[in-house]
C-alpha cells in the first residue's frame, strides 16, 4: 500500500512540522529529550542502511559518532578553523576511517563482523582514553560554542538537527525505493543470487557502510556543537545496542518505523524511574526479556500480527 | 637484547592469557556456533572470585583454583540454561544471541561492582615475589606459572578433543548438529558442557593472570577484545590458532609498546587483524565457516 503524488510528501511534512514543534510547548529539558530523539533518529536511519537494508550488523558504529563529535571538537580547540571548514573536516575524516576499516572488516560475516566492528567501537573508546591530553580523556572536551541572536546553542541547534533529521529521513527513502537500495536488499536475502544478477557487492556494502558512517559522524558533529561537551561515554557500546534494538523494533529497512522506534525509544526511558548505579543491571535484564520474549524484533511481531487479523477478515468475508 | 628479550617474556605472558580468553571462546564457538560476548567478564569473575577466595577467605591457592573453576562454569551454565538455549529454542537471529550474551556480560560486572567494589585488588603470586633471573633477564614466578598453565590446558584441550568420546562428540556437535544426533550425540548437553569447559578456564584463566595485572570490575572488556581479535587472526575453525593468535598478539603488542609507543597498541593489534583479514579472510590458520 504505498502512497501517489503529493501525497507521498505528507508524511514527511507532518513529521517536519512534528519535529519542531517543541519550540512552543517543550521546557529545556523536553528540549533536551527531543534532540536525543532527533540524535536516534538520525543514527538509526544510518545503521538501518548497513544493517536494516543490507543485513551486515555493526557493534561499532557508535566508533563513528565518536570520529565525527572528536575530530569536530579538535578542530575548534586545537586549531581554529571556520565551522564549515570544520563540519567537512569531520565528516571527511570519518568517511575515510570508515573505509579503511570497511574494506577489510567487511569480508567477515555474521558473529565475526559482529566482533570485529565490536574491537573498532572499543579501539575508538580507547584512543579517546589513552589520547586524554587532547580529547579530555573521561574529563571530557569542551567545544567552543556561541550565542546565536541571544539564543543558546542547544536550542538554535535543534532547527539543525529537525532540518537533518528530516532531510535524512527523506535521503533514505529515495534510497530504499532506488536501484542501490533494492541492491542491498538483494544482497540482504541471498548474496550470491544478488552478485549472479549483476550487482556489485562488495562495492554496495562499502558504500552503504560508509554512507551509514558519515551519518553518525553527522549525529557527532551536531551534538559536539549542540551540547558542547564530549565525554568517552558517547561512545558506548549501549549506544549501538540501542540502535540495533530501534532499527529491529522499526522494522529492518523501514525507515519510518525506525524513525518512529528512534523517537520512542528516547522518550520513553526518561518515564522510567533513575536507578543509578542499578541502572546496567535492569538494563541488562529488559535487553534479555525483550530478546527472549520477541527474538525477531517487535516488526516481525507486528507484522504477524497483522497477517493473522488479515487472515480472519478474510475468513469472515468469504463465509 | 635483554630488553628484547624482557619485552619477548612479557609479551609471551599476556599472549598466553589472550590465547587462553581466544581459545575459550572459539570452543564455544566450534560447539555452538555461539559467540560468547561475555567471555571477558567470565575471567574478570574469575580474578574477582579469586582475590575473594586467597584473600579474604585465605584460602590456599590449590584450593581457590578448582572453587573459582566450578562457579566460574556455573555461571556458565546459568546462561546457557537462562539465556542460550531459550534463544535456540526461538529460533533467534544471530544478534539476539550476541546482545544476549552482552546483556549478560552486563549483569555480571554490575553484580561484581556492588560486591567487590571499583578498585584495583591485586594477589601475591603463587610461588612468591622473587623473580627467576636469568642472564639479566627478570622473569616472574606467576608469568611462568601462566605460560606452563596454558601449555598444560592446551595438552589437556588437545587431548580431551582428539581422543575421548567426549571429546570427538563436541567436535562433531560442531561440525554437523543434526548428524551428531543422529548418532545418539545430545546436542543440547554438549553445547552445554563446552559453555560450562569454557567459561571454567576463562576463570582459571583470571585467577593466573590476577597477581601480574591485578584484578578490576572492568578488565573484561580489554582482555575479551583481544582474545577476540586472537580468535579471528587465527582462525575461528581452531581452538589451537587461537592459542597461537593470542600468543602473536602478545608479543606483537609488546615489542610494539616497547619500541614503538605505548598509548597506540590497541588500534596497533586492530590494525594488525584488519591487514590479516585484508590477506587471508580465513585467519592464518583454519577454514572459516561461512
Amino acid at each position: 500500500m504505498s502512497l501517489t503524488g503529493a501525497a507521498k510528501s505528507v508524511p514527511l511534512i507532518a513529521a517536519f512540522v512534528l519535529a519542531l514543534s517543541p519550540y512552543w510547548w517543550a521546557n529545556g529539558y523536553q528540549l533536551s529529550v527531543a534532540t536525543l530523539a532527533m540524535e536516534y533518529v538520525i543514527m538509526g536511519l544510518g545503521l538501518n542502511l548497513i544493517f536494516g537494508h543490507t543485513g551486515r550488523v555493526s557493534f561499532g558504529h557508535s566508533g563513528f559518532f565518536g570520529v565525527g563529535a572528536y575530530t569536530l571538537a579538535l578542530t575548534q580547540t586545537e586549531w581554529d578553523l571556520p565551522p564549515l571548514v570544520a563540519v567537512v573536516l569531520a565528516l571527511g575524516a570519518t568517511a575515510l576511517v570508515a573505509t579503511a576499516v570497511g574494506i577489510p572488516i567487511l569480508r567477515l560475516r555474521g558473529h565475526y563482523l559482529a566482533l570485529g566492528t565490536l574491537a573498532f567501537g572499543f579501539v575508538v573508546l580507547s584512543m579517546i582514553g589513552k589520547f586524554s591530553n587532547i580529547t579530555g580523556g573521561s574529563d571530557g572536551l569542551r567545544v567552543p560554542t556561541s550565542n546565536l541572536f541571544g539564543l543558546e546553542p542547544r536550542n538554535y541547534i535543534y532547527i539543525g538537527y529537525v532540518v537533518v533529521a528530516c532531510l535524512t529521513l527523506y535521503l533514505m527513502s529515495k534510497v530504499a525505493s532506488s536501484r542501490f537500495g533494492r541492491a542491498l536488499v538483494a544482497i540482504r536475502e541471498d548474496e550470491e543470487a544478488a552478485r549472479s544478477l549483476g550487482v556489485q557487492v562488495e562495492l554496495y556494502v562499502i558504500v552503504a557502510f560508509v554512507a551509514s558512517a558519515v551519518l553518525f559522524a553527522a549525529a557527532g558533529v551536531l551534538h559536539a556543537y549542540s551540547f558542547g561537551t564530549l565525554a568517552p561515554e558517547l561512545v558506548d557500546l549501549r549506544l549501538n545496542i540501542l540502535l540495533l534494538l530501534i532499527v529491529i523494533v522499526g522494522g529492518l529497512g523501514n525507515n519510518y518505523g525506525v524513525a518512529l522506534a528512534a523517537v520512542l525509544l528516547a522518550v520513553l526511558p526518561q518515564y522510567l524511574i533513575d536507578f543509578e548505579e542499578r541502572e546496567t543491571l535492569y538494563y541488562g535484564f529488559a535487553l534479555l526479556a525483550i530478546l527472549i520474549l520477541v527474538p525477531r524484533g517487535l516488526g516481525e511481531a507486528s507484522r504477524g500480527l497483522a497477517l493473522r487479523v488479515a487472515r480472519i477478515v478474510q475468513a469472515r468475508e468469504a463465509a | 637484547m635483554t630488553g628484547f628479550i624482557q619485552l619477548l617474556v612479557s609479551g609471551v605472558a599476556t599472549g598466553c592469557i589472550f590465547g587462553l580468553v581466544g581459545l575459550c571462546f572459539v570452543f564455544i564457538y566450534q560447539s555452538s556456533k555461539v559467540v560468547n560476548f561475555a567471555q571477558g567478564e567470565f575471567v574478570m569473575a574469575g580474578a574477582l572470585l579469586g582475590v575473594w577466595f586467597m584473600w579474604s577467605q585465605d584460602l590456599p591457592f590449590w584450593v581457590a583454583l578448582p572453587a573459582v573453576a566450578i562457579l566460574a562454569g556455573g555461571i556458565g551454565l546459568i546462561m546457557n540454561y537462562g539465556v542460550l538455549a531459550p534463544l535456540r529454542a526461538r529460533r533467534a537471529p544471530v544478534f539476539a544471541t550476541i546482545t544476549g550474551t552482552l546483556a549478560v556480560g552486563m549483569i555480571v560486572t554490575n553484580l561484581t561492582l556492588s560486591r567487590a567494589g571499583p578498585f584495583l585488588l591485586t594477589l601475591d603470586p603463587v610461588f612468591g615475589r622473587e623473580p627467576i633471573r636469568v642472564a639479566d633477564v627478570a622473569i616472574s614466578t606467576q608469568q611462568l606459572l601462566l605460560v606452563i598453565a596454558t601449555l598444560v590446558i592446551v595438552l589437556v584441550f588437545w587431548m580431551f578433543l582428539s581422543r575421548t568420546p567426549t571429546g570427538v562428540a563436541l567436535r562433531a556437535t560442531g561440525h554437523n548438529p543434526t548428524a551428531a544426533s543422529l548418532m545418539g550425540v545430545r546436542v543440547s548437553s554438549m553445547i552445554a558442557l563446552s559453555v560450562v569447559i569454557s567459561t571454567a578456564v576463562s576463570g582459571i584463566a583470571g585467577l593466573l593472570i590476577t597477581p601480574i595485572t591485578g584484578a578490576q570490575v572492568n578488565m573484561g572488556l580489554p582482555l575479551a577484545m583481544n582474545g577476540f581479535i586472537a580468535g579471528i587472526i587465527g582462525g575461528f575453525g581452531s581452538p589451537f590458532g587461537a592459542v597461537f593468535g593470542g600468543l602473536f598478539i602478545g608479543v606483537a603488542s609488546a615489542m610494539f609498546a616497547g619500541y614503538v609507543e605505548p598509548r597506540f597498541t590497541d588500534v596497533a593489534v586492530f590494525g594488525f587483524m584488519l591487514v590479516v583479514l585484508l590477506l587471508r579472510p580465513t585467519g592464518l590458520f583454519a577454514e572459516f565457516e561461512r
